[in-house]
């Protein structure tokens, strides 16, 4: 959990002002603080062996949400229901307060999406990018996208396929903030980063939804991301949304204790871990047994639920 | 509509695409089988949805803000757009004295002559309206559509080269090089292009219809 007066400022002072400016601007008459700027009801998508099953989840201002799961999980078919690139089988989707279907266009203009790992157009310059994309938005804005090239020392005459995965994800971020979406939705925009470049975009992220009041929606494997900037949480497994809510209450749950102890206190196993030192246990924190939970410890365990 | 054309001129269209519609310029050949025109025309299309599939444009198109139909319209066209051009260089023919040339050689197939641009505006029409909704079922799989789209059009060329040979007295024209008998040529022109519209049109709709159901 961060705290926003302790948020690394990833942009001069000026920057921000006029960004939230902008952003203000741009904010629309359509939406209020109550309105959810992404809500999904009982999102449901079938496929030959997986189903992705009755997923609700809403998105506020101001708020970062980790999305985790395993691989497999419906991580990414859930967040390409959402884009509008795979068709749900029924659920609905909403955007600002609006249904998806019908305001595809409006959505879109305050959205930014990055969910292919940034890896498109690998032959084509950075500046041929930027140029094509300002033409789709409203509210695209040059003077950010330059600031933001600067501060990730984004070259514009290179080439994709000649920047690192770190800067590939820099670029989409850039684009998605350089038109002031207030919602942004990233598929795993942490995975290959080294850890300094990780830690440079989650500060924007949290920049983007301490001081913009964006809405940030993203996947991970990486729990110290969550740790580091997540408000909410969603955890997904086998296609079902089996925990939601804010990250510390959803941490609060759960308490790691030693097998033989859970068994002799009789608390329900949520989970198995096998370690050096013998099996530990995923137990309800209401057991009294054990100690908290890290995220990393109800993500290793959980999945073996059955097991237990 | 404007920036998603743009967007394909500048990220998707293989640099192939600006060699094949030069070859054009065949037509200025005198007396030669212009019906290999219309084979490299088509192929822009392979190389198109290819080049497509390979620089992940999906990915980036569906976070734009442009819809589905929006985007087969934007592709289909700068596709329409690149067929115009490869047909426009017969314009030159008669500045640069080629008909002059072709008459005294003879014909071989088809003449260059606005029965061949009309012609070719349907036969790129039909390609068109094969092509463009078998690829939109799934824009990731380019091959075979493009090799069922192929073979109207390998019919249509060879009917296109066979016609000035048929014993009808209507098709003799065909195989006078030049633009003689303009009234009819102008005729044949039109029609051509308003069929090249409608089966264009219809393939739009029909693509829209099909990618509108594709999952990524």
């Amino acid at each position: 959990m961060s705290d926003p007066t302790t948020t690394k400022t990833c942009l001069p002072s000026k920057a921000v002002a006029e960004t939230a400016q902008s952003k203000a601007a741009v904010q629309s008459n359509a939406t209020t603080e109550a309105t959810p700027l992404l809500e999904v009801r009982h999102l449901t998508k079938h496929y030959p062996g997986f189903t992705l099953d009755d997923i609700t989840f809403a998105i506020a201002p101001g708020r970062i949400t980790g999305f985790i799961g395993r691989n497999g999980a419906g991580k990414s078919t859930t967040l390409k229901c959402v884009e509008g690139a795979v068709h749900p089988d029924s659920g609905t989707i909403a955007y600002f307060g609006r249904p998806f279907a019908g305001n595809e266009h409006f959505a879109k203009q305050r959205t930014g999406f990055e969910l292919g790992g940034a890896d498109f157009y690998r032959t084509r310059r950075v500046a041929t990018i930027a140029d094509v994309t300002r033409r789709f938005y409203d509210h695209w804005d040059e003077t950010v996208f330059a600031r933001y090239c600067q501060l990730f020392q984004l070259d514009g005459c290179k080439r994709i396929m000649d920047l690192s995965q770190g800067m590939r994800v820099k670029l989409t971020v850039a684009l998605a903030l350089s038109h002031h979406a207030q919602l942004l939705i990233l598929d795993e925009p942490t995975s290959g980063l080294d850890p300094a470049s990780r830690e440079e975009v989650l500060d924007i992220l949290m920049d983007a939804a301490h001081r913009e009041n964006a809405g940030v929606l993203f996947s991970t494997h990486i729990t110290s991301d969550l740790d580091k900037c997540a408000d909410d949480i969603l955890y997904l497994r086998d296609g079902k949304l089996v925990g939601s809510g804010p990250l510390a209450a959803f941490k609060a749950r759960y308490a790691v204790a030693p097998l033989p102890e859970a068994r002799a206190a009789d608390a329900p196993v949520l989970g198995l871990r096998r370690t050096a030192a013998g099996d530990s246990a995923l137990v309800p924190s209401d057991a009294g047994i054990g100690h908290p939970a890290t995220l990393e410890d109800i993500m290793t365990h959980l999945p073996k639920e059955d097991v237990a | 509509m404007k920036a998603l054309i743009m967007k394909e001129f500048r990220l998707v269209v293989h640099p192939a695409t600006y060699m094949l519609a030069l070859l054009g310029v065949l037509v200025l050949i005198p007396s030669w089988m212009y019906g290999a025109i219309f084979i490299y025309g088509i192929l822009v299309a392979f190389f198109n949805g290819m080049n497509a599939r390979e620089t992940h444009d999906l990915a980036y198109s569906f976070a734009l803000p442009a819809s589905r139909r929006a985007m087969v319209r934007a592709r289909v066209a700068v596709m329409a757009l690149i067929e115009a051009f490869m047909l426009a260089f017969i314009a030159l023919r008669e500045p640069l004295g080629i008909n002059g040339i072709a008459v005294e050689q003879g014909p071989v197939g088809c003449a260059a002559n606005l029965y061949l641009v009309g012609l070719g505006f349907a036969l790129f029409g039909l390609f068109n309206a094969v092509f463009y909704p078998l690829y939109y079922r799934n824009p990731l799989k380019v091959g075979a559509p493009f090799a069922l789209a192929c073979i109207p059009a390998a019919l249509a060329i060879a009917l296109l080269e066979a016609l000035p040979y048929l014993p009808w007295e209507f098709c003799a024209p065909l195989g006078v090089p030049g633009f003689h008998d303009l009234g009819a040529q102008l005729t044949v022109l039109g029609i051509g292009v308003t069929l090249f519209a409608f089966a264009t049109l219809w393939g739009i709709r029909r693509a829209s219809h099909a990618f509108a159901t594709f999952d990524a």
